[in-house]
């Protein structure tokens, strides 16, 4: 099969993915307690208005066709109306994502340049005390509590060394968010040169990403170093040595081929991120869609639920996606 | 895999780390059993006047900002913890063992529907599909156990499938089937026995995480709740002292989070290296 053929059906794959995810996330919903029509109508609404509001949410059609009217809904990105905040979950979702994403992102990026290069220096040198540090920071990270980290280390470099910003949102409270393109206000304040904007958020991001990524370093790092001592086993690194090439080409070869399933770790770890943010995003008041989703949660508003839950599903499935066609990319054994 | 007394000698100076791993393991099952009657003072019962405490001999832990002592509740937390991590665990593995077995035995529409099923379950993100499982089931330890189960059960349905594909077509099931066994008989005397082991393994590592999910939870609120001693609801209680320098009620608890967490990691990584036949 050619490259095109794969690439082709790879994306024929989202399809049934997306559904499946939707039918879950719909009957899921079913499940909830209490009668969302009474949570919408309010409780001195009569009888009456909380039919008609049955009526309105669909809520009086057989399952099956209020299952088809969500798959349609769902469809044209309708993911219905919270009664929290009384507007969109599409449009507060959209509004919330980008504070999540820059955090993540930016949390993944520093993790993938913590751990490969380590990964890879620990796999060259085995035994040394560098080695053995890092391999001990692997297990711990993986074992460490993130939110309990981010708790730590505000108590130490906000409270005690007043080095970092407090822990309440993304930029000081004096500060106007910068004017949205991307709604990343790092991009956005460098788009509007609006630099003390600048310097706030990149402030306030450095400890819940740097907390982010020290404990999720862990796994990757783990995986590059695993990788990259098998490959540096192989047939062709003894061949090379042997030919006598210098040790930066052999690290390359070998990185080359270790290089998949580290990439396969980075794309996993994206993916529980967008979910695993929530804590962090607590504890900073970061007002992105974990929050939004603990709100969501704790206050039963249904719609909103199943609306974050399909958001970072999907999410999660396009970032499998990317990996997939990155191997393609970085691999050119791989012929499907 | 026989494991007689040389061996483990040989193990425990090979592997330290699993000796590490072990040794907390075996505590934390200790405090989960006796945890709750060994403590000072009761877990479940603020001390009036007595709020905020920093640590000293009278509290050695300190109390938190409701009163209660916070070592009598670090150490009585396990009976929560481990309980809802090891059941969740066990019902992850009790659902996952036969539904592996039938994937893996029978191929065809049964085993493709049950594997595109595990994938969509795997897509979610844990944490979130937790928080969302919990609220709908309703916020009671109970329901806490079946979310852990769910989240974690097509681990397992793969692991026990990715055994036995393996083991069909060795020959000696291949024997086992020309003496005219049944599916049955076959799946049960020859292939579970076999295909056990990295479940057993596998387990130690899932308790870790499933301790990790359950303190998560309950720290945002969707989980266990005070005063029921956990030590993620208790790092979540202490959150707002933090900030304002009263350390010690969320940084105790974390601790002991963090200590089991890494033990039954230590522990399970070990196990798993040991069974992987990719590695023997």
């Amino acid at each position: 099969m050619t490259a095109g053929r794969y690439i082709v059906r790879r994306l024929l794959l989202l399809v049934p993915q997306v559904l499946g995810v939707t039918t879950i996330v719909f009957f899921l919903n079913r499940l909830l307690p209490g009668d969302p029509a009474y949570m919408i109508a309010g409780s001195l609404a009569t009888k009456d208005v909380i039919a008609s509001v049955r009526q309105q949410l669909g809520l009086d059609l057989p399952i099956w066709d209020q299952y088809l009217v969500y798959l349609g809904r769902v469809a044209h990105g309708d993911l219905g109306k919270s009664w929290l905040t009384s507007s969109q979950v599409t449009e507060d979702i959209l509004q919330r994502l980008p504070a999540t994403l820059e955090l993540i992102t930016l949390a993944l990026i520093l993790a993938f340049c913590i751990a490969l290069p380590l990964g890879m220096l620990t796999a060259l040198r085995p035994g040394t005390i560098t080695d053995r540090l890092a391999s001990a920071y692997g297990m711990l990270a993986g074992a460490m509590p993130d939110f309990w980290w981010a708790l730590f280390l505000v108590f130490v470099l906000f409270g005690k060394l007043q080095v970092v910003p407090a822990p309440i949102g993304r930029i000081d409270l004096s500060l106007l968010p910068p004017p949205q393109v991307t709604g990343l206000y790092t991009v956005d304040s460098i788009l509007s040169g609006d630099w003390p904007t600048l310097w706030s958020a990149l402030a306030h991001l450095a400890l819940p990403a740097f907390t982010l990524a020290f404990v999720y370093a862990g796994p990757i790092l783990k995986m590059a170093r695993s990788t990259m001592s098998q490959a540096l086993l192989g047939n062709f690194i003894q061949y090379a040595r042997a030919s006598g090439l210098p040790r930066q080409i052999i690290a390359r070869y070998a990185l080359r081929n270790a290089l998949l399933p580290v990439i396969t770790m980075t794309g996993i770890t994206y993916g529980y991120l967008i979910g695993g943010a929530v804590l962090i995003e607590q504890i900073f008041a970061w007002g992105g869609l974990g929050q939004y989703a603990v709100q969501a949660i704790t206050s039963s508003d249904y719609m909103a639920v199943s609306g974050v839950v399909l958001t970072t599903t999907v999410f999660s499935l396009l970032v499998y996606l990317t990996v997939d066609l990155l191997f393609l990319a970085v691999d050119p054994r791989i012929r499907y | 895999m026989g494991l007689d007394s040389r061996h483990l000698r040989y193990l425990i100076k090979t592997r330290p780390s699993a000796l590490v791993g072990a040794a907390i393991v075996a505590v934390a099952l200790v405090l989960a059993v006796i945890g709750p009657t060994i403590a000072p003072f009761d877990p479940r019962t603020a001390i009036p006047g007595d709020q905020l405490k920093p640590p000293s001999f009278g509290h050695l832990m300190g109390t938190d900002d409701n009163g209660m002592d916070i070592f009598s509740r670090v150490i009585a937390s396990p009976q929560t913890d481990l309980t809802i991590a090891i059941l969740g665990t066990l019902g992850a593995i009790a659902a996952g063992i036969p539904l592996g077995l039938i994937a893996g035995y029978y191929r065809g529409f049964v085993s493709e529907i049950l594997m595109r099923v595990s994938d969509i379950v795997q897509s979610f993100p844990v944490f979130i599909l937790g928080m969302a499982l919990v609220v709908v089931t309703g916020q009671e330890i109970r329901n806490v156990i079946y979310v852990v189960a769910v989240v974690n059960c097509p681990i397992y349905v793969r692991l026990v499938r990715g055994q036995v594909l393996f083991l069909r077509e060795r020959p000696f099931i291949e024997a086992a089937r020309a003496l005219g066994g049944r599916d049955r008989w076959i799946i049960r005397e020859h292939i579970l026995p076999n295909a056990i082991g990295p479940v057993v393994a596998n387990a130690s590592v899932t308790i870790g995480w499933a301790i990790l999910l359950t303190a998560g939870l309950s720290f945002i609120g969707a989980g266990v709740r005070v005063p029921t001693p956990e030590w993620g609801s208790m790092i979540a209680v202490g959150a707002k002292n933090v900030y304002t320098g009263e350390w010690w009620p969320s940084v105790f608890p974390g601790i002991a989070l963090a200590f089991t967490v890494l033990g039954f990691a230590l522990l399970g990584e070990t196990m798993v290296d040991l069974t992987d036949r990719t590695r023997r």
